[in-house]
């Protein structure tokens, strides 16, 4: 297990989250196991990616009007 | 009128406009608004507000880097107008962040400093002019962009924001700028002449506006353009030709997200309320010795110190043809001008006159949280 770092949530997170992967298919284990999943799908995920890319496309495009 | 061409001189001063050869020509066969306010003080923001109507704290494009958040389901913009009703649409832009590419056939990007935009634009009206023969209506975007060009090249690549040898030398920065200012009056004066030539202003709706006007060194900290919303910038123009419109020269404050409301009034289109409707209003009631000044809101996103334009706006601005108030959000800072008295913004009343401060206040953050 990677090393982990104690945080606060908000109580109707957390209680929202405690129903939810009473049902989820994913199988989490914990509330921490799913904040840990949402989190590495906002930092790394496809979508982050994705994002990334256009921010790089559209910095390239500011430079070559001179912006940047 | 049928078809529509829209002419974009980017960064066109509203001083030089209304001296420029060509141009006075044309405003004197024209309606020509010489107050529209821009959403913004530069391309991006500017031309989104113009396409969509709306300003750019809704539709989602209220920075340089935010044209990909352009919420075009819920915005229909002036091409996509077109293409539903069966146009031809054509542009012919300087950088694809600079327009919503929905509802253009075919958006190209020229090169600014290769390309010989005149020539390349009388080609473009030899194309559409074969369309119109053929009984089909178009619509042509045409981007004027070699004031930028030499801007970036002179300006941009060569001083920061608080340059002292910028700010020391204004005869210079105007000579410079007035040098840029004939080039587009000279391209502007060919494509005219040659549309008339060509009998394309028979049943065409000529459309020629700037998108923000440009610094000569008028205030510190903005060596061009998109930093601060004084009028040097903000205060851009308008100007619809075609032989059933009246010419007039109207001075009314107006707004840029006003020009698309207008040209679907001019071309007779229907407003599509599958889309949300947008906030600009058609100027044609000016057109007929009517219409009313309006409130405009502007937003810009001030670099500082740095050389790299902010993530969201930072500068937030409201106008009325008497009053200027700006937030500056940066540093929560305000300013408040007396424009009847103080046309250059030199002299800040804020503590002089608090209640008309409170009272645009109120109304900028109503506009500037109404998204």
């Amino acid at each position: 297990m990677s090393n982990r770092t104690a945080i606060t949530i908000n109580s109707k997170f957390f209680d929202e989250i405690s129903k939810k992967i009473k049902n989820t298919e994913q199988g989490f284990a914990s509330v921490e196991d799913y904040v840990d999943y949402v989190l590495e799908e906002i930092l790394f995920g496809s979508d982050a990616q994705q994002n990334e890319q256009q921010k790089q496309m559209i910095e390239n495009e500011l430079k070559k009007l001179g912006y940047i | 009128m049928k078809n529509l061409i829209f002419i974009t001189m980017d960064g066109a001063r509203l001083d030089s406009v209304i001296n420029g050869i060509n141009y006075k020509k044309l405003i004197e066969k024209s309606s020509f608004f010489s107050k529209v306010i821009a959403y913004a003080p530069y391309t991006i923001a500017a031309m989104h507000a113009i396409f969509s109507g709306t300003y750019g704290n809704k539709t989602g494009v209220d920075s340089y880097w935010s044209n990909m958040h352009f919420k075009k389901d819920k915005y229909k913009t002036l091409a996509k107008y077109l293409q539903d009703e069966g146009y031809v649409t054509y542009g012919d832009v300087i950088n694809k962040l600079v327009l919503p590419p929905s509802g253009f056939d075919e958006l190209v990007v020229h090169d600014e400093i290769h390309d010989d935009l005149t020539s390349r634009h009388l080609a473009l009206l030899d194309r559409v002019n074969v369309i119109r023969k053929e009984g089909k209506k178009f619509f042509l975007y045409l981007h004027y962009s070699n004031i930028h060009t030499g801007i970036m090249l002179e300006v941009l690549q060569k001083y920061n924001n608080f340059s002292s040898e910028y700010f020391a030398n204004r005869s210079k920065n105007e000579e410079r700028y007035d040098r840029l200012f004939q080039d587009a009056d000279n391209y502007l004066g060919v494509l005219i002449s040659y549309c008339e030539k060509m009998n394309i202003t028979d049943d065409t709706l000529i459309v020629v506006v700037s998108d923000h006007g440009i610094s000569v060194g008028e205030k510190v900290g903005e060596r061009a353009y998109g930093v601060f919303c004084y009028d040097y910038t903000i205060n851009s123009t308008a100007l619809f030709y075609h032989k059933n419109l009246p010419s007039k020269f109207i001075t009314a404050q107006v707004r840029s997200i006003d020009i698309l409301p207008t040209v679907l009034d001019l071309l007779s289109i229907p407003i599509d309320t599958n889309y949300n409707l947008f906030q600009g209003e058609s100027l044609a009631p000016f057109l007929h010795g009517k219409g009313m000044p309006r409130i405009a809101f502007s937003q810009s996103g001030n670099p500082l110190e740095t050389n790299r334009p902010p993530e969201k706006p930072n500068v937030w601005a409201i106008r009325t043809p008497e009053w200027k108030f700006i937030k500056n959000t940066h540093n929560n800072t305000e300013e408040l001008y007396h424009l009847v008295e103080d046309s250059k913004e030199e002299n800040n009343v804020l503590t002089k006159f608090p209640d008309k401060a409170q009272e645009l206040r109120t109304e900028l953050e109503r506009l500037a949280f109404d998204v």
